[in-house]
Formats: C-alpha cells, sequence, structure tokens
C-alpha cells in the first residue's frame, strides 16, 4: 500500500514552482484561496506573488490529480461564504516530501561543493 | 460592483464555462482583495492591472489547451526553436502582406497616439518637479470663504505665520509686484521675474549652478539690490560667461549685482501664462508693517512626518486666532494648505486625463479591429491548422506559433507606435500652448518606453488571445472536409460581432466627449465680449520706476506716446489700460459705497477695477450706457488714487488740494449697488482712496475669461491713477501685424531703453486664453474621427464577412424571385442591428465621461440630447453606409452562377 503511494507521488513529479508552494502552504494547516497566495507571499517574503488565475488553475489541477481535498465551505458563520477550504491529500503530502528530498540532496550538493555558503 | 471587478468578471468570460463555474466567486473575491491591497496611484494601478492580465492569460492559455502531452510543455522545449518561429511566423505575415502591413500601421498608430497622450501626462501631471523631496512642498493660500479658497497672503499674516507654525521646516514668501526691464545686454527686455525672500531657495532645495543665492543680509530693506537669474538668460543674454557673478546687470535703470545662476529646469514661479521666470531678487521691504496688503504667495516645505492635513489643522488654529486678535484685518480669513505638485498641474489635470482616457478608449478600438481581422485570418488558416495537427503538432506547438506571430506583429507596430509618438510629440511641443507646465520638455523616456511596450504586449495578447481560443476548437476531422460549416465559423461569426458592437460602444464614448467639447468651444468663441477685439494691436509697457518715480511723469509718458500713436495715419484710436482684457491681471478689490452703513468685516462689497484713458472705450467699441466717459479736462491729480494699505508711505504733495475723481462703472456694478436708483453722481471709495463720483455707466464686457459672466467692474482715468505698467491698445483700420514697427519706432523716439517685445493683437490675447481649449477639443475630435474610421471599418469587415457566407442564399432567393431591394434592406438592418446595440451600451459610458468632465465644459449639459441625437444619427448613417456596399455586392450575385455550382 505504502508502495503504491510512493509510485502515484513520484509519477507526478517533478512539482512546478506554483505547485510546490501551494503544497508547502497546505502542509501547516487547511486553508482557503487567498489564504495560500496571503501564506506563500509571506515566506516567500513577496518573491511568488501568486494571482487568482495562477491559483486556481494550480488548485483546479491538483484537485484532479487528488493531491489536494476540497472541504467545501467554511463552517463558522463569520467567514466569507464564497470561500472554499483546501487540505492536502496522504498522496499531495507524500509528493511534497519526495520533492524536497530531492531539493534537499541538491542543497547538500551545493554546499559541499561551497555553492552555497552555509550560514 | 466597481468597474474593476466587472471587468474582471468579464474578462473571467475566457475561461471554459466550467472553471468559471467553480471558481469564479472564489477568484473575484482574491481579485477583489489583491486590489484593495493595491497602490493607488496610476502607476500602482498600471502595475496592478498589468499582472492581473498576465495572471489570467497564462491560466486561460492553460485551461483552454489542456490536452498537453508531458514532452510538448513550454517549458521542455529547447529555445533553438524561438529562431525557427519567428521566421516561420514572417513567412506567415509576408503570404499575407496587406493584412500584415494593415494590423502594423493600425497598431502603430493606436499605440502611437496613445504613447505620445502617455508621454504628455508623464511629464505634466507625474513626473516630480525638479526641486529637493518636491512631495513635501506647499503652497498656503488664504482662504476667504468657498467662493475664494486661493486668496493672495497679506503680509502680516505671513510674518505671523512663519512666527507661530511648527509644521514647516521652513516657508517662504514670494511677490509678482515688479517690473523688470534688462537694458545693456541687447535689446531692451521686460523679464519675467518674482521677488522671493531669502528662505525660497532652501525652502525649493535647489542650489545655483554658478554663485550663490541670497542669504538674509540682502534681504533687509535698503539691500534688495542683487539677483539670481535663470539658466536661459544667462546663456542668451550673457553667452553663459562664467564670470557672471562677478558682473552687475542693468534692471529699471539700476545696477544689480548679479549673485548666480539657477538651473535649467527650475521655473518656479511661474509668471503670467505660465512662462518660465528669468530673474529672481531678494523682497527686502519691512513687509511685516505692511498690515493688510494681501500681495505674497507663500511656499512652504513641511517638517519630516507632517503631513499636508496636520499642517491644515494647524494653520486652522493659527488663522482663527488671527481673526480673534485682528478682527478688523482678518474676519473671515482662514488658510489653504495644498501640495505645491497638485496646485501646478490643477489647471490642467483634468483636461489631461479626459484626453488620456479618449486615447484609452482609440487603443481598445483599434484592439478591436486587430482582433477582428485575426479573427477573420484565423478562420483562413483552419485548413492549415488541421493539417498541422493531424500530423501530430502539439497544440502547444500551434498555439506557439500563432503567439509569436502576433508577438511578431505587435513588436513591429510597436516599434513604429513609438516613431509616430515621437513626431507627434514634437508637433505637440511647438504648437501647445505656454501654459500647460513643463509640456515642452515632453520627450520619450524610459518610462515612456516601457508604457509604449506594455502597450504593445497587451495589446498583442488581448488579440492574440481571441483567435486563439477560436483555435483551441479545432476539430481535425471537421476541418479536413473542405467547406464545411461547423458551429465554430458561427462562434467566430458571434465573436465579431461582439468585437464590432464593443467598438460602436467605445466610438460613441469618444464621439460624445467630443461633440460636447466642439459645441463647447463653438459656444465660447462666439460668444459677444462686449467689446470689439479684431484690429486693435496690444503692446505692454513697464516704466522703470527709477526714471518714471513721480504720477506726473509716467501720466506724461502716456500722454505723450497716445499722441504720437493717434496721430500715425492708420490708426483710429489709441488708448491704455492696466489690464489687458483677458489678460492675467487680477483686479477685485473692496468698495465702500458712501451714504451706507459699514458693512460687517469679511462682507465688504467688491468689485473689479481698470485704469483706462479717455479713448479707451471709443478703441474697444465698448458702447455707453448712461452719462459720459473720462475726458482729458477730468481733474489732473499728481498723486495715487488708491492707497493700499494704511501705512503705505504717504507721496509727496499730499497737502496739496485734490480735485474730485471721477469713475465709471458697468452695468453690473450699477445694478448690484444701485439696482432701483440712478448711480450717476454717486459716490464710492476704494480701500483708502477720497471718494469717487461716477459719470457714466458703460455696457457690461466679459474682461477677464469669455466663459465667465461679467461682474461688478469700474474704471478709473489715467489722469487721476497713473500706472507704471499699462498696455497700449491701438486700433487700425490695417492689419493690425503692420502696425507692430512703427509702435515701437515711436515709443523708442520717446524713451530708447524701453523694452517692447510683447506686441500681438488683443485677439491673440483672447485666443491664448482659450488655447489649451481649443487643443483639447481639436485632440478629442481627432481621437473620435479616428474610432469613428475604425469602427467603419468593424462594421464594414463584419457585415461583408457575414454577407459572403450567405452568397449562396442570397443567389437561391434572387432565384426564386426575391425583390433586390429587400434582400439589400436585409444586409443593411443586419449592419443596423450591430450598431444599436452599440449605442446603447457607449450612451451610458458617453454620458459617464460627461460627467468627469462637466466642469470643462461651456453651457452645455453632459446629457445635451441635441449632442446624442446628432450622434445616433451620424453613427447610424455611418453603419448603414459601411453595410451599403456589402449589400450592393450582393445584388450583384448571379443566380444563375450560384445555382450552376450547386
Amino acid at each position: 500500500m505504502a508502495h503504491r503511494l510512493d509510485d502515484a507521488a513520484r509519477a507526478l513529479l517533478p512539482l512546478t514552482p506554483a505547485v510546490l508552494h501551494i503544497l508547502l502552504s497546505l502542509s501547516a494547516e487547511d486553508r482557503h484561496g487567498l489564504g495560500i497566495a496571503a501564506d506563500v507571499k509571506d515566506f516567500t517574503h513577496g518573491r511568488l506573488v501568486l494571482g487568482p488565475g495562477t491559483l486556481y488553475g494550480t488548485i483546479k489541477r491538483l484537485l484532479e490529480s487528488g493531491m489536494v481535498e476540497d472541504l467545501g465551505q467554511p463552517s463558522s458563520e463569520d467567514d466569507d461564504p464564497r470561500r472554499r477550504y483546501y487540505r492536502i491529500t496522504p498522496l499531495g503530502r507524500r509528493a511534497l516530501e519526495l520533492e524536497t528530498q530531492g531539493i534537499e540532496s541538491i542543497l547538500n550538493v551545493a554546499k559541499r561543493r561551497r555553492v552555497l555558503r552555509t550560514s | 460592483m466597481t468597474t474593476g471587478e466587472w471587468l474582471y468578471r468579464l474578462l473571467l468570460r475566457a475561461y471554459p464555462r466550467q472553471f468559471r463555474q467553480r471558481f469564479e466567486a472564489e477568484m473575484v473575491a482574491m481579485f477583489v482583495d489583491q486590489r484593495r491591497a493595491a497602490s493607488p496611484t496610476i502607476g500602482g494601478r498600471l502595475r496592478f492591472w498589468t499582472a492581473v492580465i498576465v495572471d489570467l492569460w497564462r491560466s486561460v492559455l492553460r485551461e483552454r489547451l489542456p490536452s498537453r502531452p508531458q514532452h510538448d510543455s513550454i517549458r521542455s522545449m529547447p529555445m533553438g526553436n524561438l529562431g525557427y518561429d519567428v521566421r516561420q511566423a514572417w513567412r506567415m505575415l509576408t503570404r499575407a502582406p496587406a493584412l500584415a502591413c494593415f494590423v502594423i500601421a493600425l497598431m502603430a498608430l493606436t499605440i502611437g497616439a496613445t504613447t505620445a497622450a502617455f508621454s504628455v501626462v508623464n511629464t505634466v501631471l507625474l513626473r516630480p518637479f525638479p526641486f529637493a523631496r518636491p512631495d513635501r512642498l506647499v503652497i498656503v493660500w488664504e482662504r476667504r470663504g468657498a467662493d475664494d479658497p486661493r486668496n493672495a497672503v497679506g503680509a502680516h499674516e505671513y510674518a505671523e505665520w512663519k512666527a507661530r507654525a511648527h509644521s514647516f521646516e521652513r516657508m517662504a514668501a514670494i511677490v509678482f509686484d515688479r517690473d523688470f526691464n534688462l537694458t545693456g545686454a541687447g535689446e531692451p527686455a521686460a523679464l519675467i521675474g518674482a521677488r522671493v525672500t531669502s528662505d525660497f531657495f532652501p525652502v525649493m532645495g535647489v542650489a545655483p549652478i554658478v554663485g550663490r543665492v541670497f542669504g538674509a543680509d540682502e534681504d533687509r530693506p535698503g539691500h534688495g539690490q542683487v539677483a539670481l537669474i535663470s539658466e536661459k538668460l544667462w546663456r542668451d543674454r550673457f553667452g553663459s560667461d562664467a564670470s557672471i557673478a562677478s558682473r552687475s546687470i542693468t534692471i529699471n535703470g539700476e545696477p544689480y549685482p548679479v549673485l548666480g545662476v539657477m538651473p535649467a529646469g527650475f521655473q518656479f514661479p511661474p509668471g503670467p501664462g505660465g512662462a518660465a521666470p528669468d530673474i529672481w531678487t531678494p523682497i527686502a521691504e519691512p513687509f511685516h508693517l505692511y498690515r493688510g496688503r494681501h500681495y505674497m504667495f507663500v511656499v512652504a516645505r513641511l517638517r519630516e512626518g507632517v503631513t499636508v492635513e496636520q499642517a491644515q489643522t494647524e494653520m486652522n488654529a493659527i488663522a482663527a486666532s488671527l481673526e480673534l486678535a485682528l478682527p478688523q484685518l482678518n474676519k473671515g480669513h482662514a488658510v489653504n494648505v495644498q501640495p505645491l505638485h497638485s496646485e501646478l498641474v490643477a489647471g490642467v489635470q483634468r483636461a489631461l486625463l479626459v484626453l488620456f482616457g479618449a486615447v484609452g478608449l482609440v487603443l481598445l478600438i483599434g484592439c478591436c479591429n486587430v482582433a477582428n481581422l485575426l479573427v477573420a485570418r484565423a478562420a483562413t488558416r483552419h485548413q492549415e491548422i488541421a493539417v498541422r495537427v493531424a500530423l501530430g503538432a502539439g497544440r502547444w506547438r500551434i498555439a506557439r506559433q500563432l503567439l509569436i506571430e502576433g508577438g511578431v506583429l505587435a513588436a513591429i507596430g510597436g516599434a513604429g507606435g513609438v516613431l509616430l509618438a515621437q513626431w507627434l510629440i514634437g508637433f505637440a511641443t511647438r504648437f501647445a500652448p505656454l501654459d500647460v507646465p513643463r509640456l515642452q520638455t515632453a520627450q520619450i523616456d524610459g518610462r515612456v518606453l516601457a508604457f509604449a511596450a506594455a502597450a504593445s504586449v497587451m495589446t498583442g495578447l488581448i488579440f492574440g488571445l481571441l483567435p486563439l481560443a477560436q483555435i483551441a476548437r479545432v476539430q481535425v476531422s471537421d476541418r479536413l472536409k473542405s467547406g464545411s460549416r461547423g458551429i465554430a465559423k458561427t462562434g467566430r461569426q458571434r465573436l465579431r460581432r461582439a468585437l464590432v458592437i464593443a467598438e460602436v460602444a467605445l466610438t460613441m464614448v469618444i464621439a460624445a466627449g467630443a461633440g460636447l467639447f466642439l459645441q463647447s468651444l463653438h459656444r465660447l468663441t462666439h460668444v459677444n465680449p462686449g467689446f470689439d477685439a479684431s484690429h486693435v494691436v496690444a503692446v505692454d509697457i513697464a516704466l522703470p520706476e527709477a526714471r518714471y518715480r513721480t504720477a506726473a511723469r509716467r501720466h506724461e509718458f502716456y500722454d505723450s506716446i497716445l499722441t504720437r500713436l493717434a496721430a500715425l495715419p492708420m490708426v483710429r484710436s489709441a488708448s491704455a489700460t492696466n489690464f489687458v482684457p483677458h489678460g492675467s491681471g487680477s483686479s477685485g478689490i473692496a468698495v465702500a459705497i458712501e451714504g451706507r452703513p459699514n458693512p460687517p468685516p469679511g462682507q465688504e462689497a467688491t468689485a473689479s477695477y481698470r485704469v483706462v484713458t479717455s479713448d479707451y472705450f471709443r478703441t474697444l467699441g465698448i458702447a455707453i450706457v448712461r452719462g459720459r466717459v473720462f475726458r482729458d479736462s477730468d481733474a489732473r491729480t499728481a498723486l495715487p488714487l488708491i492707497r493700499w494699505f494704511p501705512q503705505q508711505p504717504l507721496p509727496e504733495h499730499i497737502d496739496e488740494p485734490q480735485t474730485s475723481p471721477v469713475a465709471v462703472i458697468n452695468q453690473s456694478m450699477a445694478r448690484r449697488y444701485w439696482p432701483s436708483e440712478d448711480p450717476i453722481g454717486r459716490k464710492f471709495r476704494v480701500l483708502f482712496s477720497p471718494s469717487i463720483t461716477i459719470v457714466g455707466v458703460v455696457h457690461d464686457t466679459r474682461n477677464h475669461s469669455l466663459a465667465d459672466q461679467p461682474g461688478p467692474e469700474f474704471y478709473l482715468s489715467e489722469n487721476q491713477e497713473p500706472w507704471s505698467r499699462m498696455t497700449l491698445l491701438v486700433r487700425s483700420d490695417k492689419e493690425p501685424a503692420s502696425l507692430a514697427a512703427a509702435i515701437r519706432t515711436e515709443i523708442w523716439s520717446i524713451d530708447r531703453d524701453l523694452p517692447s517685445s510683447g506686441i500681438r493683437t488683443l485677439e491673440e490675447v483672447i485666443e491664448r486664453n482659450i488655447s489649451s481649449y481649443r487643443l483639447v477639443t481639436w485632440l478629442l475630435g481627432a481621437f473620435a474621427g479616428m474610432g469613428l474610421l475604425l469602427m467603419t471599418l468593424g462594421v464594414y469587415g463584419v457585415v461583408s464577412y457575414a454577407t459572403a457566407q450567405r452568397f449562396h442564399e442570397i443567389g437561391i432567393r434572387l432565384a426564386l424571385g426575391a425583390d433586390r431591394r429587400d434582400i439589400r434592406r436585409l444586409i443593411v438592418v443586419n449592419g443596423l442591428g450591430l450598431a444599436i446595440v452599440g449605442i446603447a451600451i457607449g450612451v451610458g459610458g458617453a454620458y459617464a465621461l460627461g460627467r468627469f468632465a462637466a466642469n470643462l465644459l461651456y453651457e452645455i449639459k453632459p446629457g445635451d440630447p441635441g449632442t446624442y441625437a446628432l450622434l445616433v444619427t451620424l453613427v447610424l448613417a455611418i453603419a448603414a453606409a459601411a453595410s451599403w456596399v456589402p449589400a450592393q455586392r450582393a445584388l450583384r450575385i448571379d443566380p444563375v452562377r450560384v445555382l450552376r455550382t450547386e
């Protein structure tokens, strides 16, 4: 079963930058679209600003591939009813894990070869 | 819903329906949020919308072209293909050179016009002025009620403000009350200049390029005879002499040591008509003693961290305490703090934005047309594309190819647009009116180029998107069957009809704006000003203080020059006035009517005034309504009549007996202040003058501008109130221009050191006042003309295409005996239908534009039914004509041939 999940996740690699950042954002907690965009902008220090088109286009593909699930409308009263919440699935989490492991191994090489200075 | 949100929803329609149904609400919510966070400046909005459209466009492509095999993505494609694609695009374009040329010309025209307009907006409105931290500079006005928010500041007020206010680092005063006649350096010239306090240059934060600015020492009473000159004066008159700072120049016959030269870009404060100043000298007078003399303009630099609002609040408190302390002087005098930048561009901002909006609409219309052409061309290429798809080309590959073709068109069109813009800007700076600040310096800089590039890319994307959306639906099997009339074709036709409707609507908006402005201009130029300006030459004279110190000397000069001029053979009459009609002199003054109780402070009666010589009314053809005008025999005084403030030093001979001064008033003044009695023989006083007797009433004239209704006004005789600065007005039988040389000779025969550079006709003076308006109107008219032309092409293209699709049907109808007139009507109605829908949409937009421009319109309402009726008729007529041509062609179909091909 675990193998099946790994195979399925591997087939989704490499992740595009938008996918990677959205999954990274959802890995912390369930969020709605605007929340994802704000979080990504925040943790990339404004380097990546997701426009509505890119964000929802990517979310659509994430839903289709099963990396993210749609939680539907918010339950609490005070939230904007137009917003829907999204949650990362085990498949999405595994794909994110594999992708970041790949990045980490590259980073390690870069550090060893002094391309990237460790501070 | 805001316009932005509406537009975004419209743009979202580019997505497939399923995507829209699922995500539209969330995307709009996010759009609204991001827009709220975006910077509200023009630049910020531009950046925001660019980001929105790029984002939209990228994801629409992905959604529209979903069946993308992994290996065919743009990212995995080798870059080496780009060169191939560009060559391929070039081949495709040269295969249909006429179409390519037309598209490029259209793009160059629209991008050129938009870029030129943006360059003007950038230069005049957006670019910061060349002062240090220009955003910290403010102008501080005196405000007198809602009607008069920008009054000159009283000398005592300036002194109090400077002492009390903490919101400003520094504060400086500017006065325009002196003439600067330059002699001894070529022909005598009347320089444009201002007197400023020593704080002026530190406030502006501008250093001279040569020498130094003056300090507080040189700004003390009795020490003010030093000058700073402009770079232009330095260059033109002194050959950029590096040792200028150790030389003196002769101003008004007296030596002024030059302290320094100000840089070329420093053109503040602007003189009459927005002219750049040539000279700055210290005020150097004990102005704090001049209580109640309102002659100052105040600039100040805000202290770090203080906002304009905070400064306004502090100044309100100071004004209130001054009002309490000095009720006689300061009752009703508030303060108005305004950012310098907006004050400098205020006069032209709205007109420029209207123009820029109009140009933007032309750009959109041009886009619609280009998109229309490309949609039509895409139709002819379906076959080719279907073949390539069948041979295994990925859709991304084809989309990329089409995009690059669009990109090549946009690049060439954009480059042509920049060239055109360069030419247009050159044209604009050569013929543009002076009073648009900084327009002369308009040029293509990095920001303008970026704008042109963005406009090209945006048009490329907008019109590239539409044909692409059509091609995405290509069904290979469908397309390989030649001559099939698939669903895609009707979809395409629907898209083209929508584009034409949009064109008609946009054209309606511009044309309505142009129509309203044209009518305003027409009404404005056909207003009867109450005087006859034809065949009158105006010559400015400024007698230097040193040689014409006494009133008698000044009067003597004007008396003799007018006598000499009147004796010239072609001259009918000659006169002089201190404020030439429609010139920049302002002349409102408080009057007290004798025999009436003094009104409470702040509610004094006011009237405009002019000092004129006896022949003024005859020279300008102003009708006398009652009584008489001035005579040479009106008692002559050796003293000025009006004392401007109680502390003004008394002139010599003040105790000699004065003969009764006289005045002529206009009808408005008679009606306002003597509504039910005969004003002849009544008396009034002006500021601190003796009482003045009314001897006549003349017809109202529009002395300020054509648009302003005449108000109360009185005339004083030059015999009794001799000014040093007057404008000679000379009426002749001949072409006024031929008089200039003769007038100059006469002036120099009396005083060869007097400058007389400002010779022009009175009609030119009036024209100059409305020249910006005329320019805006003609530009709007030109844009509307462009819009109408583009719209005509659009309607023609769509109707003739639709007709061509129906040739077969029409042939059969004709064969079956249909009436040719019926068929023609069918086709024309098709075109008219498009126009009517477009008009219905456009009228709303036109009204909104009219409302925005309402205060630029003269005696016409933004919803003027006549204008709209005319426009609707015009647009319908154009649509009918544009449909008529294809209809005629359809009627020439030979039914026999059609049936034979069946």
